[in-house]
């Protein structure tokens, strides 16, 4: 019999302790026992061992299974006596070849009533990766609006729950990324990216016409602008982008606006964000068509995509948050190098690699306009020539007409004349 | 009888008046696994769509060889074929093959001994021990 | 004439010395020489320079980002030094190691008797002269069977040397190659698998036979790094944790075809390279870098002096109590 610490039982998950020394003390006090006496009786909480003997019966009787896990029917130690018998059709064999196998618990798992549904890994995004471009833009651009609201947020205390909220959030209703999709991006003044303000902000400061200012003007201002100053434009420039994502948030989820006014207010408390979170995760996620995706991206426009993107924390969100709506994740390699919108949509929308060399060319239509050139996707056999000048059809035509196998060689063995005139033996 | 001289006649030779390039197709296998076709599969992807858009004559036949090692077969319009096993080589080796094959006239390997070889016939005729006034002794 | 060689030659000298430049910037002379010479076709500035205003700031730090393990979702981001996680890539350093490894691997027990070793009798078979056959000595001599090995193989040590600043930073090649290739994944501490429940206290209760319990990881295992395209079709998966986990260890035993488990002590580079990607716990990541560091860090302390060649690592950017808008 085969002793083998193996599997932390369901009962020592909670029991165990962490620390090695101790789980050492337990091993090998289980150790002794398992010696000394049955293995039954010396069941460690903390390391099950695992024979390869039969269940034991008592305990298929006492049991009552879990969730959908069938256990296997109690091993029979003797065969049925043959006056017990109902079945009529039952002859019972007359020697060793005659007997069949029956039972057995090989596939026992393959049955779904045995293994139980619902064991599919359920990862942090959709089951399926979203491929189409046009939804995979949206989705990237919607990620990069809802990263920024959140990542502004951190300035403020006491926002983590609603952050995460909005983080860890779905597609939610179609309406939702629609009204997301409005808020636009643009390049602020150092050329990094900014939520845009909106033109019924009437608090036309003297940020909000450095965060509208074109790329040519940039330079200029860059040159002007101290380190003091600079400072001074973040500030300011994050009260633009306050009223301008308080759209985003009205729509969003309530909890952030809550969640900004709360500094002043001090009032809201974490029970009410949460309830207002979970009604909005009862809404059903509708990932946007085709259709739907094209029609917004003609609101979104391109001005997004060339602005800079160097906050760490930012872009931690956006990949966050990518990959909850498409199931891409972006690795933190490619983080280091992705700077831009564009470059991180030019990341994710990219096709996978081709795995064979012919799929590629496919791909990539290198052949296309040479008439001389003849691509094959698997190797030529012999058949295959033969098919090619039309020769195939006769000689398996001939083969059957003499009956010999078409394909192969039907087990025949080598010819025994071979033999005869090699003199071989 | 007056000795007439034989007219010459221009033969049919390769190169005089028309070339024909004695290549007639090529073909290459590579493998989608093996470490030694990686130069062959990138010359398929980088260099040979030129070199077969400059070589229109030349037929190309691309397929697969699995678990074999990569190589460039040309067949000839003398019905034979020179196959070059390619392995482990890099594009631009392989483009070099690939001249060789293209230039190759498909016949056997000879090695050559004389300095000069001609198909034309020697101006002094062949020798005969009957004609002339032979050695006086 | 020797006098007058000496006084251009310091002034040359002056000329290049630093302190003769009020500013360090490398002049750039670029209107006088348009506005000498006018082409009909000026050719356009190229790309690939970069204005000398422009300041360059090579990456110093990395981002990591931690996963909680089996959803994979993004928990907190943490900045390693570029010098641990994205060194380039040195495949020469890499085959040193993985060679050093290889010989210090070998057990070198192969052992053959030489005719000294080899038991019996010394004796001599027959006699020298006489017999017609050919002489001999004892039996044990190599030509005869069941004589001793003329060159056979001995106990003996293959290892061989690597000085250990090489080996730290193949170590860290290995990380930083995986990490550039998005084929490192970090996970938050107490890395484990989680099997159902149920089985568990099935197992637990004695109710499957080991084969069952084996089939039943199996195919729990291999659907699950399938959905994660992280099993057998993609190249398998290399899980690293401080210490053994049961779970995940036993299962990773039973589905071996889709990955392994190491332990942090048995992890070589040669593991790092392998398979088709490495999970690994945050704080063994830690510890890997924190053994592997001799090039960077001084081994020699001054009192009241810092290492100043330490360079952060595991640094958390997020979620942390003090942050700011960058």
């Amino acid at each position: 019999m085969r002793h083998l610490p193996r599997l932390r039982g369901a009962v020592s998950a909670s029991l165990c302790c962490s620390s090695p020394t101790h789980i050492r003390t337990t091993t090998a006090v289980a150790a002794v026992a398992t010696t000394s006496s049955s293995s039954t009786k010396t069941q460690s909480l903390q390391r099950r061992t695992l024979s390869t003997s039969l269940p034991r019966s008592d305990a298929v009787e006492a049991y009552t299974p879990p969730q959908g896990l069938k256990p296997p029917p109690q091993a029979r130690k003797a065969a049925v006596r043959p006056d017990k018998i109902t079945d009529p059709a039952y002859e019972p064999a007359q020697d060793g070849l005659e007997l069949e196998e029956v039972g057995g618990l090989d596939g026992w798992w393959e049955n779904p009533d045995n293994y139980g549904v619902g064991r599919q890994w359920v990862g942090y995004g959709p089951a399926e990766k979203i491929t189409d471009p046009a939804v995979l833009e949206v989705a990237v651009y919607r990620a990069l609006v809802e990263a920024m609201v959140a990542r502004r947020q951190m300035n403020t205390p006491d926002t983590t729950p609603a952050r995460d909220a909005l983080l860890e959030s779905g597609w939610g209703p179609a309406a939702l990324t629609a009204t997301t999709v409005q808020t636009k991006l643009c390049g602020g003044s150092h050329g990094t990216l900014i939520l845009k303000p909106t033109e019924d902000v009437e608090t036309a400061t003297a940020a909000e016409q450095e965060a509208e200012v074109t790329e040519e003007a940039k330079e200029q201002l860059e040159a002007a602008v101290t380190p003091e100053q600079e400072a001074e434009v973040v500030e300011a420039k994050e009260e633009v982008t306050a009223v301008a994502s308080e759209r985003v948030a009205e729509i969003t989820e309530e909890t952030k606006e809550e969640a900004e006014t709360g500094v002043a207010s001090g009032q809201e408390t974490e029970t009410e964000v949460k309830e207002e979170v979970d009604a909005t995760e009862d809404s059903a996620d509708h990932v946007i068509s085709t259709e739907e995706a094209r029609a917004l991206l003609k609101e979104i426009g391109h001005e997004w995509k060339r602005p800079m993107i160097k906050d760490l924390i930012y872009k931690y969100f956006v990949a966050k948050r990518i990959y909850k709506l498409t199931g891409h994740r972006i690795p933190d390699g490619k983080l280091v190098a992705i700077n831009s919108g564009g470059v991180l949509l030019k990341e994710i929308v990219k096709p996978p690699k081709a795995k064979k060399l012919a799929e590629e060319i496919e791909n990539k239509q290198l052949f296309q306009s040479l008439p001389n050139v003849k691509v094959f996707p698997r190797r030529v056999t012999p058949i295959d020539k033969e098919k090619m000048v039309g020769r195939w059809k006769v000689i398996r035509e001939e083969l059957e007409r003499r009956g010999l196998p078409v394909i192969g060689t039907a087990n025949i063995d080598n010819a025994i004349e071979k033999k005869w005139v090699t003199g071989a033996k | 009888m007056a000795v007439k001289a034989l007219h010459a006649i221009s033969q049919g030779r390769n190169g005089v008046g028309a070339f024909i390039l004695q290549c007639k197709r090529i073909d290459l296998h590579y493998c989608d696994w093996a470490g030694s076709s990686r130069g062959m599969n990138g010359f398929i992807k980088s260099l040979l769509p030129k070199f077969a858009a400059a070589h229109p004559e030349i037929e190309f036949t691309v397929s697969p060889r699995p678990a074999k090692h990569p190589v460039a077969i040309g067949h000839y319009i003398n019905g034979r074929s020179k196959p070059i096993c390619v392995r482990n080589m890099e594009p631009y080796e392989i483009l070099k093959k690939l001249e060789l094959l293209r230039d190759a006239s498909g016949e056997k390997l000879k090695k050559v001994t004389k300095p000069v070889r001609s198909i034309n016939e020697s101006v002094r005729g062949i020798w005969s021990p009957y004609h002339g006034n032979g050695m006086p002794l | 004439m020797a006098g007058k060689g000496m006084r251009c030659l310091s002034e040359a000298m002056r000329g290049l010395s630093l302190g003769a430049q009020t500013c360090r910037t490398v002049p750039v002379r670029t209107a006088p020489l348009i506005s000498r010479r006018s082409m009909a076709t000026e050719a356009p500035v190229s790309k690939i320079t970069r204005s000398v205003a422009e300041k360059w700031t090579p990456i110093t730090t990395v981002p990591v980002t931690v996963h909680s393990f089996p959803d994979l979702a993004p928990r907190s981001l943490e900045t390693y030094s570029a010098k641990h996680l994205y060194l380039p890539l040195r495949r020469d350093i890499l085959h040193l190691a993985v060679v050093y490894e290889g010989d210090n691997t070998r057990q070198g027990t192969a052992q053959a008797k030489t005719r000294w070793e080899v038991a019996g009798s010394h004796r001599k078979v027959r006699p020298q002269k006489g017999s017609g056959r050919a002489r001999v000595g004892n039996k044990q001599s190599p030509l005869q069977r069941g004589g001793g090995k003329s060159h056979g193989p001995r106990n003996r040590d293959f290892g061989t040397k690597l000085n250990r600043k090489v080996y730290d930073l193949a170590w860290r090649t290995a990380l930083s190659y995986r990490y550039r290739r998005g084929e490192l994944i970090v996970t938050e501490d107490g890395l484990d698998l989680p099997l159902p429940e149920d089985f568990l206290q099935q197992a637990q209760d004695g109710l499957l036979t080991r084969e069952l319990e084996d089939a039943f990881i199996e195919k729990y295992v291999g659907e699950m790094l399938g959905a994660m395209q992280w099993g057998k079709a993609h190249g398998r998966t290399t899980f690293i944790t401080g210490e053994e986990r049961m779970n995940l260890f036993t299962a990773m035993g039973v589905a071996g075809e889709n990955g392994r488990a190491l332990e942090l002590e048995d992890v070589d580079v040669k593991d790092l390279l392998e398979t088709g990607r490495i999970v690994v716990e945050r704080s063994a990541l830690k510890e890997m870098i924190k053994r592997h560091r001799s090039d960077l860090v001084t081994s020699i302390f001054l009192p009241g002096q810092k290492n100043t060649k330490e360079t952060t690592m595991g640094t958390v950017v997020y979620p942390s109590s003090k942050v700011s808008y960058a």
